[in-house]
């Protein structure tokens, strides 16, 4: 059975390309850090990082598949040693279903977060640090358009984020909280997510030489159920966890980055297409 | 005979010139910094280093956990807010050597190593270092190479003397 049916085709599409867009926000790809989860790092003090992100997600539903594209810019600013600014912008997003392709293209849903690396212990070859980072994702992209480039909420973001890094290993951790607003007549669940992440550097290069960390996350998320005039949506919500083997190659001030998520586990209210997978790529500067 | 004069003294303020740069440099400054983990983020330790006055060639080891600051030619490193600028870059400077040429004078009852050409003087710590160089020099104004820890004198922290260096090794030439 598909949940779409065609008396009420359009509503449930812009809603769940919606979902999508929000689903596909990612996290924050900046440095040596997870790509799909949250890390405590920084930019240098007045330092600008860089980075345009292309991200897919595949879903299946009953009868047909059904995929995601959105392309993402980012762009981080070291006001001290330890506080960045990060502006976010997705710029194009598609939706392909069997029934055909729909893309839209113009400014999305423009997020603003701040990091505070509140603490920061550092030993020969070996960072530790902890940060906050608070965020909002105001209404900027049209969400009437489709598929729509925003959701039309406004979401804060709450996350703690911790590290160790060092010459050859990597340890993540980090939760996060969107409390989501209502937007235009849906109200979409919160959403909690805990990521873990491990990395490993097969060879400790040199400053200026190509450098690849290998790195593999666990992804959890809980999502609660979205809302129309105050009433449950019962095909919505639910909790998924992902691996995520990913990977970052670094030369200087240049990174490019990827990691694939596939679906451990999915327990989906009612009925829902399930993630097949979801992958991100991107490349960063530091100036 | 005036003429000749005027030749005299602009070679020998020339000279004077020439000498007062060659002698007065920190030719090479040597920073351990804990926390250099990855390639990528130690460039911004670099941007912030290359800002520095006097900085020509800079080395970052992560292997070692060092950054070797080479100075241009004839040119002294600014080297007074280096542990602020590592920090600034996210790392923590932990310790900071240099390499200078000076002339050592005596100032009160401490010793300093004027780099004249930079405005910089160095409080030469009480050592058997020290003390083997005072013996050398036997106080002829005779120009200095010296390696040294430098670290920041809780006595003097305002006024011209805020750095002492700790002489590990020196060559009188």
């Amino acid at each position: 059975m598909n949940v779409f049916k065609k008396t009420h085709k359009r509503k449930p599409l812009l809603l769940l390309c919606a979902m999508l867009l929000l689903s596909l926000s990612p996290a924050n790809l900046f440095a040596h850090e997870p790509i799909f989860g949250l890390g405590p790092h920084v930019v240098f003090k007045g330092g600008f990082g860089i980075e345009t992100e292309y991200a897919k997600e595949l879903l299946a539903g009953v009868n047909e598949l059904e995929s995601t594209t959105s392309l993402r810019t980012e762009i981080m600013y070291g006001a001290t040693g330890n506080l960045a600014v990060t502006l976010s912008a997705p710029t194009i997003f598609g939706h392909k279903t069997g029934n055909g392709t729909e893309s839209s293209s113009g400014i999305g849903d423009i997020s603003l977060r701040t990091k505070y690396r509140f603490w920061r212990d550092d030993k020969p070859g070996i960072q530790d640090a902890a940060a906050v980072i608070i965020g909002i994702k105001l209404p900027t992209g049209d969400y009437e358009s489709t598929p729509p480039l925003g959701s039309g909420s406004t979401d804060v973001l709450f996350a703690l984020a911790a590290a160790r890094e060092s010459r050859r290993w990597y340890y993540f951790g980090n939760v996060r909280y969107r409390l989501n607003s209502k937007g235009n007549t849906i109200r979409f669940g919160n959403r909690f997510f805990a990521d873990a992440a491990f990395g490993v550097r097969p060879w400790l290069t040199e400053y200026l030489k190509p450098d690849l960390v290998v790195m593999v996350e666990l992804n959890w998320e809980a999502m609660q159920p979205n809302k129309i005039d105050n009433q449950i949506v019962a095909n919505s919500g639910g909790d998924q966890l992902f691996l995520s083997p990913g990977i970052f190659f670094t030369l200087r001030n240049w990174a490019i980055k990827g990691g694939l998520q596939i679906p451990l586990l999915q327990k989906l209210n009612g009925l829902q297409r399930e993630t097949n997978y979801r992958y991100a790529l991107a490349i960063e500067l530091h100036v | 005979m005036r003429k000749i004069l005027v030749i005299l003294i602009s070679t020998f303020i020339l000279q004077a010139g020439s000498f007062t740069t060659a002698i007065a440099q920190v030719k090479q400054v040597r920073i351990k910094v804990n926390g250099l983990a990855c390639p990528f983020c130690a460039y911004g330790l670099e941007k912030k280093l290359k800002k520095l006055d006097g900085v020509g060639k800079i080395n970052i080891s992560l292997n070692k956990g060092l950054a070797t600051l080479d100075s241009k030619a004839d040119q002294s490193i600014e080297f007074k807010n280096l542990k602020k600028i590592v920090k600034a870059a996210g790392f923590s400077a932990t310790e900071i050597a240099v390499t200078v040429r000076g002339v050592v004078r005596k100032s009160n009852d401490s010793y300093i190593l004027a780099v004249s050409h930079s405005q910089d003087e160095l409080i030469l710590e009480n050592n058997e270092k020290l003390n083997s160089l005072l013996s050398i020099l036997n106080g002829a104004p005779d120009p200095v190479s010296a390696m040294g820890i430098l670290y920041k004198s809780k006595k003097h922290k305002t006024g011209s003397h805020p750095f002492i260096l700790n002489i590990t090794w020196f060559e009188t030439k």
